[in-house]
């Protein structure tokens, strides 16, 4: 009987923070892009963040949109 | 008042900051102005609208529209004498120009008095034309590096703006409806997935209403009216969609769309937003899972674009603390699963060679009612690198498995959309799940249009399909139905409930000629469009014209049982009929 190779391994990276504050658009897809840039020389590359830095992101969204709610009509 | 620019600066640095480089660089604003003052009510140069084309300050209702090259200078948006209708446009990506929009981040304004005056010089043969006019203002401009999308004859702008609020000049309502329009960067258009749309939509809301309150006060200052007496209310329609996101209305901009429809000004009428149901209720790109359970995701080859899906878990009370696990089995490759800890982490998947494969970002976001719901991005590099030397991703059938210890409950999942935008040369090719049990036709050729007709229990769905940036509590979701047969689109995406739409609206000729005659960017000329994309503006102007004669619906409800009163068809979707805007021929 013939065996089948077991197949070459795959890998997730470390989890590190994409952002460390938010910003309005933040988006997984700006942040690919922006890193797309990057390489290819159109953007200065970004700084790393640590594993928890974008912890308090959901938060601050929460207050920004409060806050450019507010600011629409004033 | 706070200026326009601070709000927009302070709240919309991203898109000062350009990450995904959508934005020419000749079109910062270097010194936007950050005081607000009353020039533009006293200022000829600045005057939103000559008086003759001031709409009634008890009837009027303005039509705010957001789109691609909108032809702000068409027929179908002036009064006789050569009047602009459209009140102030904002060319997003248009070579900077500091006057009068020396109050926004980018671009160029203009405002109907000048449009009228380039409209009575056209007419007189000072000058070529409308071509000449978009050219003057920069709507046009082919020396520039974006796809000159200003110039398509049959741009998708052309196409919905004069169907939400073009009018035969002579028509008396044509005056009660001034345009107020917003021109995204084309950038944005050419990303069929739409995903880098939603800051300059945000930012164009915020300038339809700013330019909305300072009309009425410009109404009032021509007028001899008392300040703050003049509140015309706003329709706003949205013809663009994602297919992917978390569908519960708790993204920025439906929240955002929300709270600015419940908020009531007191120098400014309701503000009502429409958009569009969607149009990819049989693309495949939704699906949904339990723990344990996983789908094929099918990558096509010679894709120079990049492929994403989105995964939402469940509600849950607690703050996100990663419970929510994916396992990505890409072809040929052994199975991997993510590990997050804390929000707004990613990784990269790499092969055993080590260069990047995909990518994944931990998103977990607030519910409206506060709970929180886990979500994973996952975006794939493309099968065809777009430049030499640049990482891809081999294409075929990829796995994504929702992890056995990830929490109890149904996972939805959605595919971005990734196509080939008419007029934008960008390699784009559509991923889509793929499920054995999902059944696209009959055996006799016929479609497959609905979950139950489908039978069995496939993980790839119809129903859900709908538009993500339309989830919200407010805004009206336009569905489309086929003019002659009466019947749903097959393409319109449906509710959560099944339903094809909030309100449906002839968009195509019958099923087996679809699309619909329309204007094109031309005066007098015409195009042919299809999809939802068209429904929504003609429901904008229906919503406009109800507004004008006093209604005032509160909620979403109420405009359908409005639309159900006017109904030939008012159950199970109250379908609103309109005359053809050209004659069939």
């Amino acid at each position: 009987m013939e065996l089948k190779e077991d197949p070459p391994p795959a890998r997730w990276s470390e989890p590190r923070a994409a952002h460390d504050r938010f910003r309005p658009g933040l988006s997984p897809y700006l942040h690919y892009y922006y890193d797309l840039r990057a390489e290819r020389g159109d953007a200065p590359p970004r700084e790393p963040h640590g594993p928890d830095d974008g912890a308090d992101l959901p938060g601050q969204l929460e207050r920004a949109l409060r806050d450019l709610v507010r600011r629409t009509f004033e | 008042m706070m200026a326009l620019a601070f709000a927009i600066l302070s709240s919309f640095q991203d898109f000062l900051d350009d990450p995904a480089g959508i934005l020419s660089d000749d079109s910062r604003n270097p010194d936007p102005r950050e005081g607000e003052d009353d020039r533009d009510l006293d200022d000829p140069s600045l005057a939103y609208l000559s008086d003759g084309a001031l709409p009634d300050p008890r009837t009027g209702c303005i039509i705010g529209v957001i789109d691609d090259a909108i032809p702000f200078v068409h027929q179908r948006f002036t009064l006789p004498g050569n009047l602009s209708r459209t009140a102030s446009v904002w060319l997003q990506d248009a070579r900077f120009r500091p006057q009068p929009g020396d109050d926004l981040p980018t671009g160029a304004e203009w405002r109907g008095a000048e449009l009228s005056d380039l409209l009575a010089r056209a007419a007189s043969g000072a000058i070529a034309g409308e071509e000449t006019i978009y050219r003057m203002t920069g709507a046009v401009d082919l020396t520039r590096p974006a796809t000159p999308s200003g110039a398509f004859e049959s741009g998708h702008g052309a196409a919905v703006a004069p169907l939400a609020a073009g009018f035969d000049p002579a028509d008396p309502q044509a005056r009660n409806h001034p345009l107020i329009a917003v021109c995204l960067p084309p950038r944005i258009t050419a990303d069929s997935m739409g995903v880098l749309a939603p800051v300059p939509i945000l930012a164009g809301i915020l300038f339809i209403i700013n330019r909305a309150r300072r009309l009425c006060r410009f109404i009032e200052r021509r007028r001899n009216l008392a300040p703050g007496s003049v509140r015309l209310p706003v329709v706003i329609n949205i013809s663009l969609g994602l297919t992917a996101g978390p569908r519960d209305g708790s993204t920025p901009l439906e929240r955002f769309m929300d709270a600015v429809s419940d908020f009531s000004a007191p120098d400014l009428g309701p503000i009502h937003f429409v958009l569009p149901v969607g149009n990819h209720r049989q693309d495949r790109l939704r699906a949904r899972l339990k723990p344990g359970q996983h789908i094929a995701w099918r990558l096509p080859a010679d894709d120079g674009t990049i492929n994403a899906i989105e995964i939402w878990g469940p509600p849950h009370a607690h703050f996100p603390r990663g419970d929510l696990r994916i396992t990505l089995t890409v072809p040929g490759l052994a199975p991997a699963t993510t590990a997050f800890t804390l929000p707004w982490q990613y990784s990269i998947l790499s092969g055993p060679d080590g260069r990047p494969l995909a990518r994944a970002y931990y998103t977990p976001h607030q519910t409206r009612d506060g709970q929180w719901r886990d979500g994973i991005t996952v975006i794939a590099v493309p099968t065809c690198p777009e430049r030499l030397g640049e990482a891809f991703a081999p294409p075929g059938e990829w796995r994504v498995r929702i992890a056995d210890a990830s929490p109890e409950g149904v996972y939805d999942l959605a595919a971005q959309r990734d196509e080939v935008i008419r007029g934008f040369r960008r390699g784009a090719r559509q991923s889509w799940f793929h499920d054995p049990a999902y059944r696209s036709h009959e055996p006799s050729g016929f479609p497959i249009l609905t979950d139950a007709q489908n039978g069995g229990d496939p993980s790839v769905i119809r129903t859900d399909t709908v538009n993500a940036y339309a989830t919200g509590e407010r805004p009206l979701r336009g569905g489309a139905i086929y003019r002659r047969e009466g019947t749903t689109a097959g393409y319109a995406a449906l509710l959560d409930d099944g339903q094809p739409g909030d309100c449906l609206v002839p968009v195509d000729r019958a099923i087996n000629s679809p699309g619909m005659i329309l204007r094109g960017r031309d005066s007098g000329s015409f195009e042919l469009s299809s999809g939802t994309s068209m429904s929504a503006p003609q429901l904008a102007r229906w919503l406009a014209g109800q507004l004008s004669d006093g209604q005032r619906p509160g909620s979403r409800a109420a405009i359908r049982q409005l639309a159900e009163n006017q109904s030939a068809r008012p159950a199970p979707t109250p379908m609103l009929d309109f005359p053809t805007p050209f004659p069939e021929f």
